[in-house]
């Protein structure tokens, strides 16, 4: 609960409300006072607040002022500091006020009466007593008034003793109290009745927890692999939807999966030495793969499916590529490797993409039957070997560092 | 906020048709538990029921709590996606100075039966850690599923 308004009743006696600052809030105002002399509720120097003078038959409230205007659920809560011996001496706290008309309040007596608790409700004039118990009051009781949409509730001392669900008055109004008649004609604004601590508090803010989603699958989530020497994935079947794979590891990374599948997620594979990816199917859509490694990287797949994605391998050593059947279609391959290329694909069929590799020692090139169209094909490297028996290419061009070498020279 | 996690158990029953929850009919309700030694295990040997999860993990009392039936359920592909999405509106325990204190985890399952007073038919299909022990004794608690759904099948 957050405190929107506290008076201890502190100060110099007989210091008339409207002329006293609370301890949190901006000040009292008198709204009603109306007995032929002027009343007031005036500090009585030993922390609560009293009536300066008897009237029979009259009333006076003053309302709490507030920093920002008041919602429209809060508690207010006092403590009795005194009450009277006599009877129809009474004291109101009021919610919801809006004028002498309109408002909620409880409604307590002295020993002396009957139905000395009331929860009551005042609307365009017409009063209303919605509950009511006989419970005397004593010195040091607790009195709360909970003010809720959907139900107002008077707890003394913590233990509720009247409710209503009536919300016939919906604004959030003033809290504050008062003596008097406010709810019988009869009754009396008299100097004896006392309260102290006078304490508005308003609902904290609703706290909203926004749930964690879940996959009915075990999929959905990242995978981020950390190693510094080995990393082994040897799963009979994986199955990996929607989810990244992060892989980084210093020396060996093996992936040895007899199925994997792969679908619509991004893959990130670092490793330093030795990267192995021997998987006996390998299905790979709509991603990119990017794969590096320093020393040596073998691609051993005995049917590599990939579609429209980009491959970028960047070996530092050796680069070998032993995939038996190999579909790639719509998608660039950049190889970059300094010292040895291996392309030894029984079949290697490429269609409309292009192809750079470049191999600072050796690159070769010895797939059985290489289908190339439609693409800029450029291969750079000091030793170059293309050993096909078949090759067909719209365009080639293979060249040493120091030397251009193109299709239609050597046709 | 806490993973939310599926009961292994749940998932078989609604595959081999022992315990099928019907998402977008059947009654879905809400109910809050208090830590325990441990969260609810969710694993195969783990819970099933509000039984089995209540055997552990207490439900919350105070003032004015009662369990929340989904309301707004919605089961609807995610937009340009073939993912299913399960979601509901907010569910909210109102404030109260004698409400609970100590709600940890919020358990979602399936009423089976005019009550709640058959709870070893009432199928649990997710629970949601609530990551902290929440109160509303100064304020509402407002359970929102996540844009998405609080489940989905991707």
């Amino acid at each position: 609960m957050t405190v929107a308004f506290q008076d201890l009743f502190n100060g110099v006696d007989g210091t008339d409300l409207a002329a006293h600052t609370p301890d949190i809030g901006t000040g009292w105002s008198k709204v009603v006072d109306t007995g032929s002399t002027t009343q007031a509720i005036q500090l009585d120097g030993n922390g609560a607040a009293e009536l300066s003078v008897t009237e029979n038959n009259q009333r006076v409230i003053y309302t709490a002022e507030t920093a920002a205007p008041l919602p429209a659920e809060y508690d207010i809560t006092i403590t009795i500091d005194n009450v009277s011996a006599g009877t129809n001496d009474k004291m109101q706290v009021f919610a919801r006020f809006i004028d002498d008309n309109n408002w909620y309040c409880m409604d307590i007596g002295t020993p002396a009466d009957s139905n000395n608790c009331r929860l009551v409700v005042k609307q365009n004039g017409s009063v209303t007593i919605l509950q009511q118990v006989t419970n005397d009051p004593d010195i040091g009781d607790v009195y709360k008034l909970e003010i809720r949409n959907a139900v107002k509730r008077v707890l003394k001392n913590g233990v509720e003793i009247l409710s209503s669900n009536d919300n016939s008055i919906t604004s959030a109004g003033k809290a504050g109290f008062g003596y008097g008649n406010s709810v019988v004609s009869t009754d009396d604004a008299q100097t004896g009745p006392r309260i102290r601590d006078f304490l508005v508090e308003t609902l904290d803010s609703a706290v909203t927890l926004t749930l964690n989603q879940v996959a009915w699958a075990a999929s959905g989530l990242s995978v981020l692999v950390n190693v510094r020497a080995f990393l082994s994935l040897a799963n009979s079947s994986w199955q990996y939807v929607n989810q990244m794979l992060g892989i980084n590891a210093i020396s060996v990374i093996s992936l040895l999966q007899t199925n994997w599948s792969w679908g619509s997620q991004a893959t990130d594979i670092n490793a330093r030495l030795v990267q192995v990816l021997g998987q006996t199917l390998y299905s790979w859509a709509g991603v990119p793969l990017p794969v590096n490694a320093d020393l040596l990287l073998l691609m051993q797949q005995v049917s590599w499916n990939i579609a429209a994605e980009n491959i970028l391998v960047n070996a530092r050593n050796y680069f070998s590529f032993n995939v038996a059947t190999w579909s790639t279609a719509g998608n660039a391959l950049l190889s970059n490797a300094r010292s040895a290329i291996n392309l030894s694909q029984d079949t290697w069929e490429w269609a409309k993409q292009s192809l750079s590799v470049t191999g600072s020692l050796a690159t070769v090139v010895s797939a059985a039957e290489w289908f190339w169209r439609g693409a800029q094909t450029s291969i750079f490297g000091l030793g170059f070997c293309a050993d096909d028996r078949n090759m067909k290419s719209d365009h080639i061009a293979c060249m040493t560092p120091d030397q251009a070498w193109d299709e239609e020279a050597h046709s | 906020m806490g993973a939310t996690t599926i009961p292994a158990k749940l998932k078989k029953s609604q595959v081999d048709g022992s315990a099928v929850i019907d998402f977008d009919t059947d009654v879905l309700r809400c109910m809050l538990v208090v830590a325990g030694a441990s969260a609810p295990n969710v694993s195969k040997s783990g819970v099933q029921f509000v039984s089995d999860v209540v055997a552990a993990n207490a439900e919350v009392t105070g003032t004015g709590y009662a369990r929340q039936t989904l309301a707004g359920v919605t089961v609807a592909f995610a937009s340009g996606t073939d993912t299913v999405e399960f979601s509901f509106s907010d569910i909210t325990f109102l404030q109260n100075p004698a409400g609970f204190t100590n709600a940890r985890y919020a358990v979602f399952y399936k009423r089976v039966g005019a009550d709640d007073s058959t709870p070893a038919d009432d199928p649990v299909f997710a629970i949601a850690d609530l990551d902290s022990d929440r109160s509303v004794q100064s304020g509402d608690l407002v359970l929102k599923a996540p844009t998405g759904g609080l489940i989905n099948w991707p």
